[in-house]
């Protein structure tokens, strides 16, 4: 399984692909986080004013983590396309299914590659919000809890991802099946009326209402049961999946 | 006890069948050649034995450990060459060759010593530092065959071989498979059927998923040997008188005056010669038909077709 997890890493980072996409992200996130840095500078003399300053925390930090879980929302199908889609378009997959791996080894393998490499995307992301230490002193609690949240919803993609990935052999056609279904988790508590049961189900199910409760410093089990169960999910529906390609390819 | 045992498999697609009732034991020292039209169920068989493919029923035991049952342990004796060979063009000879190590759970020094022996025995030497999408077919090929025999399994699988080589290395690659044979059990498909009764010691060959043949060498050496002459004459012959010369073991007429003779040994042909010309039938032909394994495939595989004789 390490074996697996390896080379996931290697090939992303042996190809242009996964630089170049890093790359991209790395400059759209930091004029993100520079247009926010911006208008926060323009607005300080008013915010000074207000009796309460809801400080930079609140006003950067989170939504720019914000920002970090919406593109990364669109990228991560990128990354994830290739997971089984181009081992089964290549006939790769026969190799990891006639090699003494369990199944759920090889799920597993494949989805903490990614999960990796999204990490430390994450994490190198994390040095435009670092940059401001520079000029002032940072709530840490709220800036772990971010990173916690980030973790997590992009965790709970590269599962998608994984899943998307195992549907179909294009590359190109799993990323759109995965963005697709990312689209709609997004949007499931659009129908929502609050205060019926229906409604709270379906803003149960919804990521970002989880990722907006955890970034906001309140870490629950609710909360961090709800990334877990989802991630679980999605990795035992890839199984299932695979498992069924080996009875019927 | 045998180190491939194969038992009562069967293989629907969609309620089609693509192998049926196929059953065969492989010993260690034995390579044996998977001979079949296109659709014959070779490559589905051979999915099966490396736990690529879950048969629809039947047993797999590889060196008596249940496939099915013990996934993991059986296929560490498994090495598997598919159809296209499953390689990672990103990655460099070496690698690659380490991943597939890691995975049959090489570690540290034997991964190098085995990753060493692969790449002299298969010929890699000289590009184990390249990319594997830069590498033209031929070595591709051999890559594909370094993975399946790296972690020194006990039954090897390849999936047409030499397919793509070129002549030299067609022979490179033959050598590799007969040296494999010495120690180990191969199963090997190929359309080339020299190949197989050079390579091989047992043939088996299906046709519509069905097995319509298993043969050892002595078998099919003996079925090939077996001689054949036509018999030509300008008049009628009195084929008791003819079936009664010692070594013709059956008379068949094939009509205008034309005779198809199985003998049972060599210089039967100087008896019936003599025969014909005391009988004055008048000699026009006499020929040998020699028998390949070319035509005991094609009689094979022709015979299982329907009444209107056409093959699908």
């Amino acid at each position: 399984m390490v074996a697996l997890v390896k080379k996931e890493l290697l090939i992303l980072f042996k190809t242009p692909f996964g630089w170049l996409l890093f790359g991209t992200l790395h400059l759209v996130l930091g004029y993100m986080f520079l247009s926010r840095l911006a208008l926060l500078l323009r607005i300080q003399p008013q915010l000074e004013l207000l009796p309460e300053n809801p400080g930079i925390g609140e006003l950067l930090i989170a939504p720019f983590y914000g920002d970090l879980a919406t593109v990364l929302l669109f990228a991560t199908p990128l990354v994830t396309m290739r997971l089984l889609s181009e081992e089964r378009l290549r006939g790769t997959l026969t190799l990891l299914l006639s090699a003494p791996l369990a199944v759920w080894e090889i799920v597993l393998g494949k989805f903490l590659g990614v999960l990796i490499a999204l990490l430390l995307l994450l994490l190198s992301l994390t040095l435009l919000p670092l940059t401001t230490l520079l000029g002032t002193d940072l709530d840490w609690g709220r800036c772990f809890a971010c990173l916690l949240a980030s973790a997590l919803i992009l965790a709970l993609f590269a599962a998608v991802g994984l899943f998307g990935s195992s549907l179909v052999r294009h590359p190109a056609a799993s990323a759109a099946i995965t963005l697709a279904f990312l689209l709609f988790l997004t949007v499931i508590d659009w129908a929502a009326v609050p205060g019926t049961a229906s409604g709270e189900l379906l803003l149960y199910f919804a990521p970002f209402h989880h990722f907006e409760n955890l970034k906001s410093g309140l870490v629950t089990t609710s909360d961090l049961g709800y990334f877990l169960l989802a991630i679980l999910l999605f990795l035992f529906l890839t199984h299932q999946r695979l498992e069924k390609l080996r009875r019927w390819p | 006890m045998p180190l491939v045992e194969a038992k009562d498999l069967n293989r629907f697609y969609d309620g089609k069948p693509a192998v049926q009732e196929l059953s065969f034991t492989l010993e260690r020292g034995e390579v044996m050649a998977l001979l079949g039209p296109n659709g014959a169920g070779k490559t589905t068989t051979m999915q099966m034995v490396c736990g690529a493919l879950a048969p629809t029923s039947g047993e797999i035991r590889i060196d008596g450990i249940e496939l099915l049952e013990e996934p993991k342990e059986a296929k560490r004796r498994l090495g598997y060459l598919p159809e296209i060979p499953p390689l990672y063009q990103e990655l460099t000879v070496a690698e690659y060759l380490r991943f597939c190590g890691e995975v049959h759970h090489l570690r540290g020094k034997p991964l190098q010593k085995a990753i060493a022996t692969t790449v002299e025995r298969c010929g890699l030497g000289d590009v184990v530092g390249k990319r594997i999408a830069t590498l033209s077919k031929g070595y591709q090929q051999r890559v594909g065959i370094a993975q399946a025999i790296l972690h020194g399994p006990e039954v090897v699988v390849l999936d047409e071989p030499t397919v793509g080589l070129d002549p030299r290395q067609i022979e490179e690659i033959r050598q590799l498979i007969s040296e494999l044979g010495r120690e180990r059990a191969v199963i090997l498909s190929t359309h080339i059927l020299s190949e197989a009764q050079r390579l091989c010691n047992r043939i088996l060959i299906l046709h519509r998923g069905r097995k319509v043949a298993d043969l050892t060498q002595a078998e099919l050496e003996r079925l090939l040997k077996e001689r054949r002459v036509v018999l030509t004459t300008r008049k009628e012959i009195d084929i008791r008188r003819l079936s009664t010369v010692e070594g013709v073991r059956g008379v068949e007429p094939i009509g205008n005056h034309r005779y198809r003779l199985d003998l049972l040994e060599e210089g039967v042909e100087d008896r019936i010669a003599r025969l014909v010309l005391e009988e004055g039938w008048g000699l026009r032909e006499l020929t040998p038909e020699r028998r390949t394994l070319e035509d005991l495939f094609l009689q094979l595989t022709e015979r299982e077709d329907g009444p209107d004789g056409r093959s699908g």
